[in-house]
């Protein structure tokens, strides 16, 4: 059987970024003027013909210098210990093996790709067939422990590779609905970004199934992608560690590399929170949530929306206060794709305390909010002052509405606590306090910025009761 | 090798770019990419080619789709990147072109442009020559989409205001994150007094100059009629002292 060494071009990464420019080029195949796909499927042993490459229509050799064809690959094989979900990783590798190929450029993935054959390498002798050896070869030695059996099929027959096509977007279909259904109990690791970190430099963005980046530009699985081209990059993966909390989105690992990354000044995070510990914002995010006190209810205004809010300033003002990669209880910035997710703002009591929204976002993402909350959530035509907001969502009888009444009696409560309160004084206050852990430890601890309080102060002289 | 062009509007900073390109694709090596990053220029029209889309364009698509979640999970968005400045990349078979276009608009671009970094710093090593003709305030270099110039040459005219704003470009370079190399001046459309007198006033100012291009009536013809600078005899005035300036740059 054919190995690389036989192929009539090199196969190495050196080759990887090899760009065939259009004097260089012996035909162009797929591309923004021509069409194509690309698709990698995991089948039953019996589906397949083991190492079979095939061609469809005319190869390199019967193709006419400086045309352009359309170009379909196919890649399927077998595996006990395959399973569908590795589709899309290996799919992805179609591109980098293609590019090993001396002389053969493969841009992009699925069914945008855009290949270049170099006049160079038409000349060697290479042919399609060769190409689909080299997959063939590439995959086998890559992934043998995974990959039984393998067949490369590549098309450029005009028909074939139109049918081609729509049975890859089916199958893009199927595999995004999957992905998309991806939340934070499905994987071990969540992603961090730190490209903000030049203007926020305390702002770790934490990326997880449920919550994109805050400028909606890097979702998880986006995240996972760019570690793996550019593993020294800004984007890299945290062990998600034990969840402390599942309704606020505590995780050990998500406290611990955002200390870590925000040097210290951030210790915890409540990912699906906007009132309790907050995520950081740098600036990019594509909206915000701010708390509205009097109504006790969150509003959500994005970047598009250049008018006021109940709060009595517009986007551009708001993003000024909340940004800067500091925690601000009450402000948090998020993406649009985070208000797809069950998880949003769940510790709080997620969408049940949405009461404003600029009346485009509200459209935007009508799909996500709850039928029978939709005309309860205001606008702006609705209201832009906390009294209409407040008039608006008795009228309307907006779930908030019920906190109020309990909040007035908890409010009682804690003009007592407050009063309590002030009275009491620190027994000891201290910028620096040293403290003794005892029992023969070898640590030593500082309390700064100290105020402890006591009921009772007891103070014993130990060295007399040590000897008597 | 990068060699940009900047200088004040109206100086003619893309009509010696455009004249370089010409020296190059006839005399210089063969690969070679020209940039046409001043949102106000007409690079295009002034090298006799149409471009179908600008990187400004792309990136606002890409932008766009990523807002829209128009791009499935998982997508690859570094190698979508590639692709679209692909078809930003315009190909003839003297010279590559890629129109800059239109600066960023309202939202973030941190991610896009971190992207758009990673492709043009594969993209540029590839050619031997990278043409540029930029504004004044070099966009596209103080944002690092363009990493490192090798030699920025500023166009001025008679006029002390381009004088000025050659000045306030050499201040803007020495604050640049990015490798600039050397920084020269060179006048255009003067006279040997005129450039004299411009050459006096630049030095006092710590201006280094490179050289001029005296006015040439067959290219102001050219312009008038609306043609393209491609038809400019090789032996015309400004082609030759072109070709002078590039020699001694080194360029050529």
């Amino acid at each position: 059987m054919t190995s690389l060494a036989d192929l009539p071009v090199d196969v190495s990464p050196r080759h990887e970024g090899e760009r065939i420019r259009s004097g260089d080029m012996y035909v162009e195949l797929a591309g923004p003027k021509s069409f194509g796909a690309e698709l990698f499927r995991v089948v039953d042993e019996d589906e397949i013909e083991p190492d079979k490459v095939e061609v469809i229509g005319p190869d390199i050799d019967e193709m006419e210098e400086g045309e352009r064809y359309p170009f379909g690959i196919l890649v399927k094989a077998a595996g006990e210990e395959l399973e569908e979900d590795v589709e899309g990783v290996l799919e992805r590798r179609i591109h980098e093996f293609c590019n090993y190929v001396e002389g053969f450029m493969h841009l992009n993935q699925r069914d945008q790709i855009w290949c270049r054959v170099s006049k160079e390498a038409a000349e060697k002798g290479f042919r399609l067939e060769h190409l689909g050896i080299a997959l063939r070869e590439l995959f086998k030695e890559e992934f043998g422990n995974v990959i039984d059996a393998i067949e490369v099929t590549l098309m450029t027959d005009e028909e074939r590779v139109k049918e081609f096509v729509e049975q890859a977007r089916e199958v893009y279909r199927e595999r995004d609905e999957r992905a998309r259904e991806l939340s934070e109990e499905d994987v071990d690791e969540f992603y961090v970004c730190l490209m903000c970190q030049s203007f926020a430099p305390t702002h770790v963005c934490v990326i997880t199934p449920d919550r994109p980046s805050l400028c909606g530009s890097i979702t998880w699985h986006d995240a996972k992608a760019a570690h793996k081209i550019d593993p020294e990059g800004p984007i890299f993966p945290i062990e998600k560690g034990e969840c402390l909390d599942p309704e606020a989105g505590e995780y050990e690992g998500v406290n611990e590399a955002v200390k870590e990354h925000s040097q210290g000044t951030v210790e915890r995070v409540y990912l699906h929170s906007c009132l309790e510990y907050p995520h950081t914002s740098c600036g990019c995010f594509q909206a915000i949530v701010f708390y509205i006190p009097e109504v006790d209810g969150f509003g959500i205004v994005d970047r598009e929306y250049s008018g006021e809010t109940p709060l009595g300033m517009p986007f551009s003002t708001m993003a000024g206060e909340a940004s800067g990669g500091e925690q601000k209880p009450g402000f948090v910035g998020i993406s649009y794709g985070y208000m797809e997710s069950d998880k949003f703002l769940q510790h709080d009591g997620g969408w049940e305390r949405v009461v404003w929204m600029p009346k485009e976002l509200k459209e935007r993402v009508k799909h996500a909010i709850p039928d029978d909350l939709y005309d309860k959530i205001a606008t702006e035509e609705d209201a832009t002052t906390v009294e209409e907001l407040k008039e608006f969502l008795e009228e309307v009888e907006h779930p908030v509405v019920e906190r109020w009444e309990e909040e007035e009696e908890v409010e009682e409560e804690k003009a007592e606590e407050a009063v309590a309160e002030e009275e009491e004084r620190p027994v000891v206050e201290a910028e620096e306090l040293p403290v003794a852990p005892g029992g023969g430890l070898n640590v030593k601890i500082v309390l700064k910025n100290a105020k402890i309080y006591a009921e009772k102060v007891i103070i014993k002289r130990e060295d007399r009761e040590g000897k008597s | 090798m990068i060699l940009a062009f900047t200088g004040k509007g109206g100086t003619g900073k893309t009509v010696l770019a455009a004249l370089s390109v010409l020296e190059l694709t006839e005399r210089g090596p063969g690969d070679l990419l020209v940039i046409d990053a001043d949102p106000d220029a007409n690079m295009p029209d002034a090298l006799g080619v149409e471009p179908e889309t600008t990187l400004g364009e792309v990136r606002e698509r890409f932008k766009r789709e990523i807002e829209e979640e128009q791009l499935p999970p998982g997508f690859d968005k570094q190698a979508y990147m590639e692709y679209l400045v692909m078809t930003a990349l315009h190909e003839t078979e003297d010279f590559d072109l890629l129109v800059m276009g239109r600066s960023e608009g309202r939202g973030c671009y941190c991610a896009v442009n971190h992207w758009l970094r990673r492709v043009m710093s594969d993209l540029l090593p590839e050619y031997d020559l990278v043409v540029m003709d930029c504004e004044a305030g070099l966009e596209h270099v103080s944002r690092g989409i363009i990493d490192g110039v090798d030699l920025v040459l500023i166009v001025v005219d008679h006029s002390r205001k381009a004088l000025r704003t050659a000045a306030r470009i050499v201040e803007l370079i020495d604050e640049l994150e990015s490798e600039v190399g050397e920084v020269r001046v060179v006048a255009n459309r003067v006279t040997e007094r005129e450039y004299r007198v411009i050459r006096r006033e630049g030095e006092r100012m710590g201006l280094s100059f490179l050289g001029r291009v005296r006015p040439d009536e067959e290219l102001v013809e050219l312009e008038l009629r609306g043609r393209p600078l491609t038809e400019l005899s090789p032996d015309s005035k400004a082609r030759r002292d072109v070709r002078e300036i590039l020699s001694r740059a080194g360029v050529v």
